[in-house]
């Protein structure tokens, strides 16, 4: 099968690719961490990292010797709004639709391997959605999950429907009553109740997330032949895959056609997606 | 920065020459104007479904899929045909001289990515140009058959042969591949049961007839047309609304692929590994 090398790819190359917003680590058994990070801290959300993450699951999914995905972020935070201004003409909206139907949909599809979420939020993050959607999540103690798109929490919102793949992973997981509820008024539960909800595995303290993550990691890799947890993990994936091809393309449009729709209200905090000297790309 | 400037600095993926280079084992890339055909092929004759190519192009829809100037994608293949049937992948080679790895990467990934990929990382308009010359039943032709237009040759004919097999009578497995799958979205359920129990083809009229593909041609005037086809979808409306508009052609084939597609390799690999264990013997 050595014919086949030349189109996987490598982590040396995607380490280097990534690296401003994505930090590598694997271990002997092909445990890969991800780490989210801007800068070496948080990671902050911005146009760029959001293209950028949603390409990269499609190398990382590429990489044979990757055998478990944890996915993770940086100082005990997940990611949180960079509070710059969103720059930008009319291609704004659709590499907004583009780069985040990729964000959510690609790391579903594009990873065939066992996957785990190791998430720390303490604040109003963001983009929990790969992170909800692993095969398995752990959170830290101090994590609280909530949507801040709808309601406008301490200014981290502002009156958009959460279309952006959170509101949705959440709903998969919690249900529609305590989801509609949870958007509706932008309240976070705890990670008590996220555990109570069937929303994540375990509750570790902080300094003990990622190390449990890659035991985690270790364990289904012991238990089991390559082939074998691929295809196990299809069968978790597959509940996310019928719901993404369902619903994620009309959560997205309609975000993002409000977001269209009331230009005067979110311009001024989106820096304006209309550039209007700038003509109509073909 | 513009977000113009995001996409074109932010760019993840590979350029039109580089994957151009790291494909050209098994797919030819000519664009003009943004419009990209895409042509298998081997040595420059019709592409043969060895586990290299098998494997190879599901990787190239990603590649394609990541280059912000691939504005439609045509699909063709060489000599008339997108795989050469007669190259197959029962060279001997799998399943039995594959070690267990190899056999889940090239039976169950590797067919999910020479299919899926196609449609889940290819975001702009897509065209089929089937331009069979000879009446060769056309093989593994799932990705022609989901594109957003298909046009075919008046000599194409349409079919399945893995269960009611001419190469190898009495030793059929289920068509599980993913082209009888995306037949059968096409043609429906009756139909589609009775082509892949008798291994009967249809040929172009009623392929047309039955909704398999929008115009049939003769086999010189299929590329040139869809050519054609493509200019014409870009003059009608900016990049937004032909991405937005192919993803709302595409939104039927995802759900489906996504209920159904693995649930055919399985069955279909599941028959050839119980028959492989079954010769060992």
């Amino acid at each position: 099968m050595s014919s086949l090398d030349q189109y996987r790819t490598r982590i040396e190359e995607y380490s280097e690719k990534y690296a401003e917003f994505m930090k590598f680590e694997r271990d002997e058994l092909g445990v890969l961490t991800v780490y989210l990070h801007t800068k070496g801290g948080a990671s902050l959300w911005n146009n760029f990292n959001h293209r950028a993450l949603g390409q990269s699951w499609a190398d990382i999914g590429r990489d044979p010797e990757n055998q478990v995905v944890i996915l993770t972020g940086t100082d005990g935070q997940w990611i949180a709004p960079e509070g710059g201004k969103w720059t930008g003409g009319w291609d704004l909206l659709w590499t907004a639709y583009a780069g985040q139907l990729r964000f959510f949909e690609s790391f579903v599809h594009n990873i065939e391997v066992p996957t785990i979420g190791a998430l720390s939020s303490p604040g109003p993050s963001i983009h929990l959605e790969p992170a909800l959607a692993c095969d398995l999540t752990i959170c830290s103690d101090v994590t609280r999950f909530g949507d801040f798109h709808y309601y406008n929490h301490a200014g981290a919102g502002m009156g958009n429907p959460a279309g952006d793949g959170t509101g949705l992973a959440i709903e998969e997981l919690i249900g529609r009553k305590r989801a509609a509820y949870l958007v509706y008024l932008g309240k976070t539960i705890d990670a008590q109740t996220a555990l109570d909800w069937g929303m994540v595995n375990e509750v570790l303290p902080v300094d003990q997330l990622v190390s449990r993550a890659q035991e985690l990691g270790r364990e289904i890799v012991n238990a089991a032949p390559v082939g074998a947890r691929r295809l196990q993990s299809q069968m978790f994936k597959r509940e996310w895959k019928k719901r993404l091809a369902d619903d994620w393309a009309f959560h997205l449009s309609h975000e993002l056609l409000s977001l269209a729709l009331n230009e005067d209200h979110y311009g001024p905090r989106m820096g304006g997606y209309k550039n209007k000297n700038e003509p109509v790309p073909r | 920065m513009s977000l113009r400037d995001v996409t074109a600095n932010f760019n993840y993926g590979l350029s039109l020459d580089e994957y151009s280079e790291k494909y050209s084992h098994c797919l030819i890339f000519d664009r003009e104007d943004g419009i990209l055909t895409v042509r298998t092929h081997t040595d420059g004759g019709r592409c043969h479904l060895t586990l290299e190519n098998h494997h190879a192009i599901g990787q190239a829809w990603v590649d394609i899929g990541r280059d912000p100037e691939n504005e439609v994608v045509i699909v063709t293949g060489t000599d008339g045909d997108f795989f050469d049937i007669n190259e197959h992948l029962a060279d001997g080679t799998f399943p039995n001289k594959c070690t267990p790895d190899d056999v889940y990467q090239i039976s169950y990934s590797d067919t999910m990515w020479l299919f899926e990929k196609f449609l889940f990382n290819i975001e702009v308009p897509t065209i089929a140009a089937l331009c069979t010359s000879d009446r060769t039943p056309v093989a593994h032709v799932e990705v022609p058959y989901v594109c957003d237009i298909v046009l075919c040759s008046e000599a194409t004919t349409f079919g399945d042969i893995h269960f009611s097999m001419p190469a190898n009578p009495g030793m059929g497995i289920p068509c599980g591949d993913g082209q009888a799958l995306a037949l059968e979205e096409l043609i429906g359920h009756r139909r589609m049961s009775y082509l892949a129990y008798t291994g009967e083809f249809i040929d172009a009229q009623k392929a047309l007839e039955w909704g398999i593909v929008n115009e049939v041609l003769p086999q010189d005037e299929v590329l040139p047309r869809a050519k054609e086809l493509a200019r014409k979808i870009i003059a009608s409306a900016p990049s937004i609304s032909r991405k937005l508009q192919a993803q709302l052609v595409k939104r039927p084939w995802k759900q489906r692929l996504v209920n159904d597609l693995q649930n055919h390799i399985s069955h279909e690999m599941f028959a050839i590994m119980a028959l492989s264990n079954e010769r060992k013997k």
